[in-house]
């Protein structure tokens, strides 16, 4: 049986905010930020690369006085996450352990 | 680097992105304890008139979203009780031992004339979800830790 890896979620920022979205209904763009330690412009594009498949979905509120953005992962998204995690674990597989 | 030790990277990174994520799911301090007062209030009144009732329905409310917009503010993310993992079976325990714990002091005065009830079973409520939503929180974080979260 062929794995197949989903090339949206792939580049590890990606995969990463991915399973962080997974956990939770949603989380603030400046945690996300925070936890993967990158800029606000490099997360915006991964989050535009996400958002353009329909696996995140991004909202804004208000929350006092500011606006905070919210982002949550889709079913398509979880779904995606879900195979491509299957598929990291069976490529993995083949690693001899240390 | 093979394609193989490639994934294997990108395990561990995805591990080092939840055990981060259980490490700032920690509501404050006190936000336990005020979810079990609430909670606890709700049996009190319960055999109360209907007025004060549907006061303190209010009050419950309001409560419920000033925590909720709390524990958003303070850990920046926001996670549904019930979702999938251990997290469900907690919630799903005190759930049903709220609502037992409310029925009982309804039956007990109203049938048995223990005016009491309400306010002790109350007061048991209040810590049973204190410490319920402790254990939950533990709960979380392993589910977390253990990548449980599809």
């Amino acid at each position: 049986m062929s794995v197949e890896l989903d090339p949206v979620i792939h580049a590890p920022n990606r995969l990463q905010m991915c399973c962080m979205l997974a956990a939770m209904e949603t989380i603030d763009f400046a945690t996300v930020r925070e936890a993967l330690d990158v800029s606000e412009s490099v997360l915006s594009k991964h989050v535009k690369t996400l958002e353009e498949a329909g696996y995140v979905k991004v909202r804004k509120a208000a929350s006092e006085g500011r606006q905070r953005t919210w982002l949550s992962l889709t079913s398509p998204g979880r779904k995606a996450l879900k195979g491509h995690l299957g598929a990291l674990k069976a490529m993995m597989a083949g690693v001899p352990e240390t | 680097m093979t394609r193989d030790e490639d994934a294997l990277r990108m395990l561990a990174e995805v591990e080092a992105a939840n055990t981060d994520l259980a490490e700032r799911a920690k509501a404050p301090i006190w936000y336990h304890p005020a979810l079990g007062l609430l909670a606890g209030g709700m049996v009190a009144v319960q055999t109360q008139p209907i007025l004060a009732k549907f006061i303190y329905y209010a009050v419950f409310l309001v409560g419920l979203v000033l925590l909720v917009r709390a524990y958003k503010r303070h850990t920046g993310m926001w996670v549904s009780g019930y979702r999938a993992g251990r997290t469900r079976w907690v919630a799903i325990g005190l759930a049903i031992l709220t609502t037992l714990c409310a029925a009982i002091s309804v039956w007990l005065a109203l049938e048995r004339d223990v005016v009491a009830a309400p306010w002790v079973f109350g007061a048991l409520v209040a810590v049973i979800v204190t410490i319920g939503g402790f254990v939950w929180e533990a709960a979380f974080r392993a589910d977390l830790r253990d990548g449980g979260s599809l």
